[in-house]
């Protein structure tokens, strides 16, 4: 049985990957790989964490053929690197779980190896032995039919003609060299490993700081005082810069792109390092026993205050960036900075609950970790290119045409779709004309392999 | 430790990966023979460099403590996997699947990796 599915998915693998570029192919090995993890380790699968994963890949893999962009593709990959180290451990951290599902994916096969015990020596002596007399059975007769082969062709001319037209020019090496690689990717997942001692120490560790039961009230009452002062101050500053930012703002006097470039560049600068700060401060005042100090109110408090000013900055810069966007149209590079903002604001959250619910640092690596996945699939479920070149056509007051026909081929339609909305030159029509012709040919010499949902509908538009 | 006997095994096994690869994919007649032949030195030499400067390190500097080498298998092959892996990887992405290139850091990743279970297995003196 673990050979027979091993043999039939590397063929696949090799099938589905073998000179070919991603497309519908990743799909199929998602499903195909799906259903390997689960004849190999059904039991794991009654598991919902795993079945719920199990569901996130496949989607995965319905986007990776809706999109065919390089995130939904990455997104694919650590998808896939978490069910396998879900399936290794369930009660890991997603990071762990990662680790898990790297080494099981890349190093399985070797780590089988490392494992097997004397017994599983003495069983694979014999299995050797058969495997011996099998290849015995297959070379032995296969060198003596060639030499007699050899022999006859120069006694009959008619026996030459009929071996001579016989041919091995189908056998081929790269790819059968290819379904190996499938062969080995698959013996690696067959039965997923844990790292150890990695993944027992992290189910071990609770997300709940405990009292050590050891302070002193006067240590704990002298870091209060400097923590109450340091973050008083702190408040005051933020507050000061917030309220002249918003003056800023209003007055609306920045015209230029470069101006409002640099503004929001700034902007996040300031950010990343008061974020920094901000949370290494809290972290370190509330590190340990001072979540239990009965006097602490009025630290909690002030770090409360001082974590909503920071989500006020970060709504700030949003807007800044929001500006910028509705004025000289869409990039990824301006999206970056919006996913950056929401994973700062979601970071500032967890410190928020961290200290309001006594919990340590892991539970922010775990949290944070686990909510950072969750919106990069969430984003994977998009064709940015497309959304990019629809808004700053549409909405954008001005932008860059030539950052829309650089951009990857996946918006060739939607520029073709939209030129005749555009004041364009003779010149930029052809590009986006050249740019549509080359999608187009390129689909029309992909295989099935390479198709997306777009190219498989535009095909099919094209042999009615 | 046995350095000679897994230096031997290694060079070996990363010929025959080397050269298989090379085989299948491109053309090769019978004239290559003294290369492959050849070719062991450099292979021997990459091996020894490997080993010597990655692998061997790892179970020598653990050689007084009281851990089994099966333990420092589990306890540092799947980081060195990894990173291995990634680095070969990059090699590989880097060159633009040159088939030589290709097949040196995929003979690379399995010999570094079968030389840790050869060490890993070897019982301490």
């Amino acid at each position: 049985m673990k050979h027979t599915t091993l043999i039939i998915t590397s063929i696949l693998f090799g099938i589905l990957f073998y000179n070919k570029s991603i497309g519908l192919n990743l799909a199929i090995f998602s499903l195909i790989t799906t259903l390997f993890l689960v004849i190999h380790n059904f039991q794991k699968f009654t598991n919902n964490k795993i079945r719920l994963l199990t569901i996130v890949y496949l989607t995965t893999a319905v986007f990776v053929f809706i999109h065919n962009s390089s995130l939904s593709i990455i997104i694919n990959l650590i998808t896939l690197f978490t069910l396998v180290g879900t399936v290794a451990e369930d009660k890991t951290s997603i990071y762990i779980a990662w680790i898990n599902g790297l080494y099981s994916s890349i190093a399985g096969t070797f780590h089988r190896n490392f494992e097997k015990t004397t017994e599983d020596k003495e069983s694979s002596k014999i299995n050797k032995t058969e495997t011996l007399q099998r290849i015995k059975l297959f070379i032995i007769p296969a060198l003596f039919i060639t030499l007699f082969i050899l022999l006859y062709k120069d006694g009959n001319p008619m026996f030459n003609d009929i071996i001579s037209k016989i041919k091995f020019d189908f056998v081929d090496f790269p790819w059968i060299l290819f379904c190996v690689l499938g062969y080995f990717f698959f013996s690696n997942i067959i039965k997923p490993f844990r790292v150890e001692p990695a993944t027992s120490k992290d189910i071990s560790l609770k997300n709940t700081l405990q009292n050590s039961d050891k302070y002193s009230e006067e240590i704990l009452k002298k870091e209060k005082q400097l923590g109450a002062t340091l973050l008083g101050f702190l408040n005051v500053l933020i507050i000061f810069y917030i309220v002249t930012d918003i003056l800023f703002l209003l007055s609306n006097t920045i015209k230029t792109a470069p101006e409002l470039s640099n503004q929001v560049h700034s902007g996040i600068n300031t950010l990343i390092v008061s974020i920094i700060i901000a949370i290494l401060v809290i972290l370190y005042f509330f590190r340990g026993d001072l979540n239990f100090y009965s006097n602490n109110k009025p630290l909690k408090k002030l770090t409360y205050i001082w974590i909503v000013l920071n989500i006020i900055l970060i709504i700030l810069v949003a807007t800044k960036n929001q500006n910028y966007i509705s004025t000289f149209g869409l990039t990824y590079k301006r999206i970056g900075v919006h996913i950056y903002i929401l994973l700062t604001f979601i970071g500032l959250i967890t410190t928020l609950i961290k200290v309001a619910k006594i919990k340590n640092l892991l539970f922010l690596f775990r949290y944070n970790t686990k909510i950072a996945f969750i919106i990069l699939l969430f984003l994977s479920t998009f064709n940015w290119d497309s959304i990019i070149t629809k808004y700053n056509i549409s909405t954008a007051k001005t932008f860059d045409l030539n950052y829309l026909i650089k951009l990857s081929k996946r918006n060739a339609l939607t520029l073709y779709q939209y030129k005749t909305h555009l004041n364009l030159t003779s010149i930029e029509k052809n590009r986006i004309d050249q740019k549509h012709q080359d999608y187009i040919k390129k689909i029309e010499n992909s295989s099935w392999q390479e198709l997306s949902y777009e190219s498989f509908k535009i095909k099919n538009e094209y042999s009615k | 430790m046995n350095i000679l006997n897994n230096l031997a095994k290694s060079t070996a096994l990363a010929a025959i990966i080397f050269w298989s690869i090379i085989i299948a994919v491109e053309d090769i007649n019978l004239t290559a023979f003294p290369f492959i032949v050849i070719s062991l030195i450099p292979i021997c030499i990459c091996c020894t460099v490997m080993i010597l400067g990655t692998i061997y390190p790892v179970f020598w500097i653990t050689s007084n403590k009281k851990i089994t080498n099966q333990k420092v298998f589990k306890l540092y092959f799947p980081y060195y996997a990894i990173l291995l892996f990634f680095i070969c990887l990059y090699g590989i992405i880097l060159s633009c699947y040159e088939v030589l290139v290709v097949s040196f850091f995929i003979s690379t990743y399995i010999t570094s990796c079968q030389s840790w279970i050869w060490f890993s297995k070897e019982k301490k003196a």
